[in-house]
């Protein structure tokens, strides 16, 4: 009996990921009120669905009280949830609400999967505490205008931020990018990485003159300079592309770009030839299986193969596979153990859902009047997705591993606190966009200026 | 942003947005100021502003469509690389020893079945209680160590196969339905190279004794027939595993791969190649063969005295004259021999997915000159393992360029789909075209006149070397064979080695002769 109700849910968490994610894309064109209240019913339903079976799988399986309880709270979160933002903030991205949950839900199973003690209900008290404390973001930003102005205060503090590593910095997998206060550690780079983007963005819309794009260039530079230094290798990718994407979208130069680029594949190249981790990196990537023993690296990401291989489409089941056998599962290789148990087709679908958010993303993007709104939309979209893109790529060996987590799935404090803080804002956005019909787009505004200068 | 902010003045599209106040649009006195202001700024201050300025018509809704395509390449590409990476099946990993789950699937599945390229089965799994398997051998003792055992630890095919033999491809709603019922898939069935009818001939040839012969396709790598003894009951392994473990004649060890033996004067063909590299006038070598010689100090006797008279390295060759090749190898460059040998995949690994013994060659740069009499015959420290021997004499056979070799044909799901199909590939150039040609002339010679003439004057034409290695005073010699047939577009590549049997040509070649008729009965 059991075995059926495991290998049933293995195939139903299947089409319910599937189902889940038509319904975010169904989402986006312009529908009737009508037709989306009942998508988003549908949407809402299937993840709460796909909560419950995946729950039901592993409270089976582990034959554990404490997991009945673990359920019902994390059932009442989601409900709260759900009702907080559709009633208290009226304008909000639902769709963006919907995925958060659905990343978390697919976060807290497997982590319960692979243990409940040791990582899920602490990241579970991690997702309740910070998603409760930034649920205020949004009124805030309403509130106190003042935070659209301090440039400086953003510039100076991210830089502040990152330099607590260097008086209460711990090194952890061979970077020294935590902080370790009071025995809680954190990662700054993942909070710096919100106010650069506040940064850039108060810079960009305020100025395009040349000499300010050299300051704020050299400034991001500096930034970036500053996270290799750390050793964190991850973080400074995503900040340079951050930071050229939200340059090419202000200046609509895509030569900017692509000169970026070219010179930041430069700096990779001297990166290469000057720091030995960056070598044993790329080494591990080439062809990890020739250096499988030792410490090159390759273990990991070999195991991580296995896994992704021996899921295949359907997945092994959840609680059927070895996912323990991978380094740091919990954390950065995540995604490999999701692929084992819950099998290929699954994390394709989440991939989508991912591609999803982003459109939610620069969907605030594009709706937001103000300059400044549009341009942090976008970074914490192009922030979250290309993180969501090393993470995967490094994993399944399209690309060199860069040790970045895979957002709001990953175990990790820091990690799960700027997600949630980055969903918060631009949520925050959303409602500031809607309701700011005053100053709507600018861009019309402009237009009717220049005719007018005419 | 200036620049073209004055030049385009008049022009209806400006866009250029300046939000706040305080920088409102500069009135016409101004301008004229800024302007200035440029200029005194210098040309490549111009020039730089002039490649950043804002684009001409400023809307970023456009830019950040531009930036969800970007996303979306990206994405597009590492989903496809994902499904690529699950949708081709076996890859070097699915077998890799370091892959914790090769053993997961032995819950939910039943082990598919080994068969031989000539559709006989020779392992299945049969139901041994209510929902368990064990694996059965139909050909007993015959295929023992090639296809190995299933038990705490795995070997042989059993073991390389073991990926694709827990794979179910059949019918997807039939692996739905018995997922549901509880009931175990089964596994895919792998062919693998063997031949049946060779390997009996083999088995059945080398008898009581002990030793190795391994059947190779020189053109491909596939492995035709594989035999080791002493040999074991593979139906019976899990109630003798202890006592066979223990067993002072190893049978457990598969002496073609893993058995290490002085390969006597088979390496001669080996010392051969060195000479021919280090003297382009090979040819005219020529030698007095008086029965015994000393050189460096060492006496070495050729196989039973025989003085075989004026011999060049034909002679030399055919009547495998100790005296001749210690003579000529007294001339060679130690390092080079090293370098040669280890082209040849001695002190090397094998590109092979089975457990095996890497042959060992221990002449280097700073060797004794004493050490190379015994080296050039093959005697000395030399080891090495029937596998390479018979990939040795395949790669002469196939103009020079080894091919990896391999026992898993092609994979079929238990409904008959294919799964998988296995390609030769060429593992390296161990030595040019025209090396390989002049040994199989040499080897031709032995066939010929010399110690393989048991294999002249048949139907087909063969290529060779005997070897009677010594290994312990006082025993018999290990007897050797390697050789191939035919001489021209080789098909078959054979090595024999039978443990205490005495000499090549009497012990070995017979019995490669036999597996040689069975291969051309078989394919007319």
């Amino acid at each position: 009996m059991v075995h059926i109700i495991l290998v049933l849910t293995g195939y139903l968490n299947i089409i319910l990921a599937a189902a889940y994610t038509l319904t975010s894309f169904q989402l986006f064109p312009d529908l009737p009120p009508k037709r989306k209240k009942k998508l988003f019913r549908r949407q809402e339903h299937t993840l709460l669905q796909f909560h419950f079976f995946c729950n039901l799988n592993l409270i089976l399986l582990q034959q554990d009280v404490k997991l009945i309880y673990f359920y019902g709270a994390q059932l009442l979160f989601i409900l709260f949830v759900m009702f907080a933002y559709r009633h208290i903030y009226k304008g909000t991205s639902r769709l963006l609400t919907n995925n958060m949950l659905f990343f978390m839900v697919v976060g807290l199973v497997m982590l319960t999967r692979l243990s409940y003690k040791d990582y899920a209900l602490n990241q579970f008290i991690t997702i309740v505490a910070c998603f409760l404390v930034f649920m205020l973001v949004p009124l805030l930003m309403k509130m106190l205008r003042f935070w659209e102005r301090i440039t400086w205060v953003y510039g100076i503090g991210g830089f502040l931020l990152l330099a607590t590593v260097l008086v209460f910095g711990v090194e952890e997998y061979g970077a020294t990018n935590w902080i370790s206060i009071a025995g809680v550690t954190l990662q700054p780079s993942e909070f710096a990485k919100i106010i650069f983007i506040l940064f850039i963005a108060c810079r960009l819309s305020k100025s395009l003159e040349l000499k300010d794009l050299i300051i704020t260039t050299a400034i991001a530079a500096a930034y970036v300079l500053f996270l290799v230094l750390e050793r964190d290798l991850g973080a400074a990718l995503i900040f340079f592309i951050v930071y050229l994407v939200m340059l090419y979208v202000a200046t609509g130069r895509l030569t900017l770009f692509i000169s970026g680029m070219v010179a930041g594949a430069g700096a990779a190249v001297v990166a290469y030839q000057l720091f030995t981790h960056v070598q044993t990196r790329v080494n591990a990537w080439r062809d990890p299986w020739a250096i499988i023993d030792g410490d090159g690296g390759g273990y990991q990401i070999c195991q991580s193969l296995f896994a992704i291989g021996t899921g295949s489409w359907f997945g092994l089941g959840l609680g059927q596979g070895v996912p323990n056998t991978i380094p740091v599962v919990y954390s950065d290789f995540i995604f490999s153990a999701l692929a084992e148990e819950f099998g290929t087709i699954f994390v394709l679908c989440l991939i989508l859902v991912f591609v999803s958010c982003l459109l939610v993303f620069l969907d605030a993007s594009m709706r937001a009047g103000k300059r400044m709104y549009k341009l942090i939309a976008l970074g914490f979209g192009v922030c979250f997705m290309f993180q969501v893109f090393l993470n995967i790529g490094g994993v399944v060996k399209f690309i060199p591993l860069t040790g970045v987590t895979l957002p709001l799935i990953s175990y990790g404090r820091s990690s799960v606190a700027s997600v949630l803080l980055i969903f918060a804002i631009t949520q925050g956005i959303y409602l500031l966009g809607q309701n700011d019909e005053g100053d709507m787009n600018e861009d019309m505004g402009q237009q009717e200026a220049g005719t007018e200068r005419n | 942003m200036k620049i073209w902010d004055n030049k385009k003045q008049e022009q209806n599209e400006i866009n250029v947005p300046l939000p706040t106040k305080r920088e409102e649009k500069p009135k016409r006195k101004e301008k004229g100021a800024k302007e200035r202001k440029d200029r005194k700024e210098g040309f490549l201050y111009t020039c730089l502003s002039w490649l950043v300025r804002p684009a001409k018509q400023l809307r970023l809704n456009r830019q950040i469509l531009v930036v969800a395509y970007f996303f979306a390449f990206l994405f597009v590409a590492l989903m496809g690389y994902i499904t690529y990476y699950v949708a081709i099946p076996g890859k070097e990993d699915a077998t890799s020893s370091y892959n914790p789950r090769k053993n997961i699937f032995s819950e939910r599945m039943i082990k598919g079945e080994i068969k031989t390229a000539d559709d006989k089965t020779i392992a299945k799994s049969v139901k041994s209680g209510k929902d368990d398997y064990s694996r059965s051998y139909p050909a007993e003792r015959m295929f023992a160590h090639v296809v190995g055992y299933d038990l705490y630890g795995k070997s042989g095919l059993e073991a390389s196969a073991n990926y694709y033999l827990y794979r179910s491809h059949s019918n997807v709603f039939g692996r739905i339905i018995n997922d549901l019922r509880d009931e175990k898939n089964q596994g895919d069935t792998v062919y693998s190279t063997l031949d049946y009818d060779l390997q009996q001939t083999a088995y059945n040839a080398l008898g009581g004794y002990k030793g190795a012969v391994v059947v190779m396709e020189p053109q491909t790598g596939k492995i035709l027939a594989m035999v080791s003894k002493p040999d074991f009951n593979p139906n019976a392994i899990s109630e003798n595993y202890e006592m066979l473990n223990k067993d002072e004649d190893s049978a457990l060890l598969n002496r073609a791969t893993q058995g290490l033996y002085p390969p006597g004067s088979t390496f001669k063909i080996v010392t051969a190649l060195e000479y021919i590299r280090e003297n382009p006038k090979w040819k005219k070598f020529s030698y007095t063969c008086e029965g015994t010689t000393t050189i460096d100090h060492v006496r070495i006797k050729c196989a039973g005295n025989t003085a075989h008279g004026r011999v060049d390295l034909y002679g030399a060759m055919a009547h495998s004259c100790n005296n001749a090749f210690v003579t000529l190898a007294s001339g060679l460059d130690f390092a080079s021999f090293r370098k040669t040998a280890e082209q040849l995949q001695l002190n090397q690994k094998l590109p092979i997915n089975l457990e095996y013994s890497k042959s060992r060659f221990v002449l280097d740069g700073k060797s004794p000159a004493s050490e190379m009499p015994q080296t050039s015959i093959g005697q000395g420290d030399t080891l090495m393992t029937p596998l390479l021997n018979c990939m040795i004499v395949s790669s002469i056979a196939n103009d020079g360029v080894m091919m990896t070799p391999y026992l898993t044909d092609y994979v079929e799901s238990s409904d008959g789909k294919l799964v998988k199909k296995f390609t030769p590939s060429i593992y390296k150039e161990v030595m040019t075209e025209n090396e390989a040609e002049e040994l199989t002339k040499l080897l031709v010679k032995v066939v010929k006149e010399g110690s393989a003439s048991a294999l002249s004057g048949l139907r087909h034409s063969y290529a060779g070397k005997t070897g009677s290695a010594e290994h312990q005073e006082g025993r018999n010699t290990h007897a050797w064979f390697v050789g191939f047939s035919p001489v021209k577009n080789p098909k078959i590549a054979v090595c024999v080695i039978a443990e205490d049997a005495g000499s090549g040509s009497s012990v070995a070649v017979p019995i490669a002769k036999k597996i040689f008729t069975t291969y051309y009965e078989k394919n007319k």
